[in-house]
């Protein structure tokens, strides 16, 4: 009835707060970067999936935005979740500088074409993955937590590892010019994006909701039956997968095995968190809370998106699948989590130690709700517009969008450096 | 850190924080110490066991004993040493 051991309180266990931060103002960056690249090109990336300037824009948004914060989140989250450090935790600034650095290369290598920046990002992205793999699988082995949240975690992690390899193979196989037997490029792709969407980020976001939408907003508990029965089927997913790709599976049956993934978090994750926030024992106005509601409204948006997809071969629909799934599900949840869980970290690592001692400001006052309501607010007029310009191959419309998704990136990193500038009282030692 | 709550008698000082979000259940039980003497206690009732609060709260140097209760929250027994 204790906690689980007193060695999983000790303050050295939990990163310095220059980790997480470092990866979450990657976010802004990131955003603000798909903003001008979107300003600069208008609606061609917008037309098709198969355009340099989409598979520049979609990785901008799946590693710079949705990757650099997951990758911040799970070093935080594993000591204080799990119970357990992350073994040379020095390592994550090195993975900072290689995933930053990888990034960049292969989004410049999406622009110019095929040739050395390919090579270049996908080298410093496969040596930041190895370089946090190794070290948060070994703190997440060793956790004695047995929760849907480290089976979540869990999941994610490894979908994260099978993502990679199969960008990393994508990179290797245009170098090579060599296609392996049962090498089927469409179906490949769509199992790289699909685990990348549904397990990586889907198994994290919906992991970490089960602890953070309770604690931060009072919601209800989700039943314990619920949550498993969205982790197993998170799971099914990345089990299948990978055989079907390997064995050298239609694309039939890859869509068939992305589809318990898929139904988990866009249609019974919502289904289960909205209903739970909308009954939280405490409904004080909360501009975080809003950009978690317009990411769960998105989440049914964005499966009915991979049906229509489907059923309705379009690029048109691939494109509204891609910017709902990555800036309106994942970039919403993203945006609202950033501007509570940074605050609360600078509050923790700062303010705390003088709490009773001195007079220090209320962590919720640290960002007020009228600055993260305009970032949150640009966000969503983005996303609007971009949606608006994809449906109907309007330039316009994509450039303003481009804008909007800039003032988004600008907003969101100015409320994070606000946030980050706030120190501790200097008067009396802690 | 034990969870031998049938031999202690619940201090007289009660603090139930259960239905504040996080981190002000932390904030309100860091601005209550001062207000601790020497050998008094309290008792905080928290949503759930409030890992980071016991971290500072140990660093003050203050006796401890906490638990997780049936429903999933967290208890915190503070004394201040006389």
């Amino acid at each position: 009835m204790s906690l689980p051991g007193d060695a999983s309180l000790s303050l050295d266990q939990a990163p310095p707060l220059s980790i997480p931060a470092s990866f979450f103002l990657l976010a802004p960056v990131a955003i603000a970067a798909a903003g001008v690249l979107l300003l600069v090109l208008g609606v061609d990336p917008l037309e098709s999936g198969g355009r340099p300037g989409s598979g520049a824009l979609t990785h901008l948004g799946t590693l710079g935005l949705l990757g650099s914060v997951m990758l911040g989140a799970l070093y935080q989250m594993i000591p204080v979740v799990l119970g357990g450090a992350v073994p040379a935790i020095r390592v994550a600034h090195a993975v900072h500088a290689a995933w930053t650095l990888g990034v960049t290369a292969l989004v410049a290598g999406f622009l110019t074409g095929p040739g050395g920046l390919w090579g270049i990002g996908g080298s410093l992205l496969g040596a930041a993955l190895v370089l946090f793999l190794v070290p948060v699988g070994l703190a997440m082995a060793r956790a004695s937590a047995q929760t849907a949240t480290r089976v979540g975690m869990g999941f994610a992690v490894v979908g994260l590892l099978v993502v990679g390899l199969l960008g990393l193979s994508f990179v290797a196989l245009r170098g090579a010019g060599w296609l392996p037997p049962g090498y089927h490029p469409t179906t490949w792709r769509i199992g790289h994006l699909g685990l990348g969407l549904a397990v990586w980020v889907g198994g994290l976001l919906t992991a970490v909701s089960w602890q953070v939408l309770p604690m931060f907003y009072l919601s209800t508990e989700i039943r314990p039956a619920a949550r498993t029965a969205v982790t197993a089927a998170v799971g099914l997913s990345l089990l299948g997968v990978p055989i079907a790709l390997g064995l050298g599976g239609s694309i039939e049956l890859v869509l068939a095995l992305l589809a318990p993934a898929g139904v988990a978090i866009w249609a019974a994750h919502p289904a289960l968190m909205i209903p739970a926030l909308r009954a939280r024992r405490r409904k004080r106005q909360d501009e975080s809370l809003t950009a978690w509601f317009g990411a769960l409204v998105c989440a049914p948006a964005t499966g009915l998106c991979a049906v229509a997809a489907i059923a309705w071969p379009s690029p048109r629909w691939d494109v509204a699948f891609v910017l709902l799934a990555v800036l309106g599900w994942g970039g919403l949840a993203l945006h609202g989590m950033l501007c509570r869980v940074l605050p609360f970290l600078v509050w923790f690592h700062r303010l705390s130690p003088w709490i009773g001692k001195v007079k220090v400001p209320p962590m919720r006052k640290l960002l007020p709700q009228d600055r993260i309501r305009r970032g949150v607010l640009a966000h969503g007029v983005a996303l609007g517009l971009l949606l608006l310009a994809a449906g109907t191959g309007s330039d316009f419309l994509a450039r303003i969008g481009g804008l909007a998704l800039l003032v988004t990136g600008v907003l969101l990193g100015a409320n994070l450096v606000s946030v980050l500038r706030v120190r501790a009282p200097e008067s009396v030692s802690p | 850190m034990t969870d031998d709550r049938s031999a202690q008698q619940l201090p007289e000082r009660v603090l139930d924080v259960r239905d504040l979000p996080a981190p002000e259940p932390f904030e309100a039980i860091l601005e209550a110490l001062p207000t601790l003497n020497p050998g008094e206690e309290l008792l905080a009732r928290t949503p759930r066991l409030p890992r980071l609060l016991i971290q500072r709260l140990r660093e003050r140097g203050l006796e401890l004993r906490f638990w997780e209760e049936p429903d999933g929250t967290g208890a915190v027994w503070i004394r201040r040493p006389a």
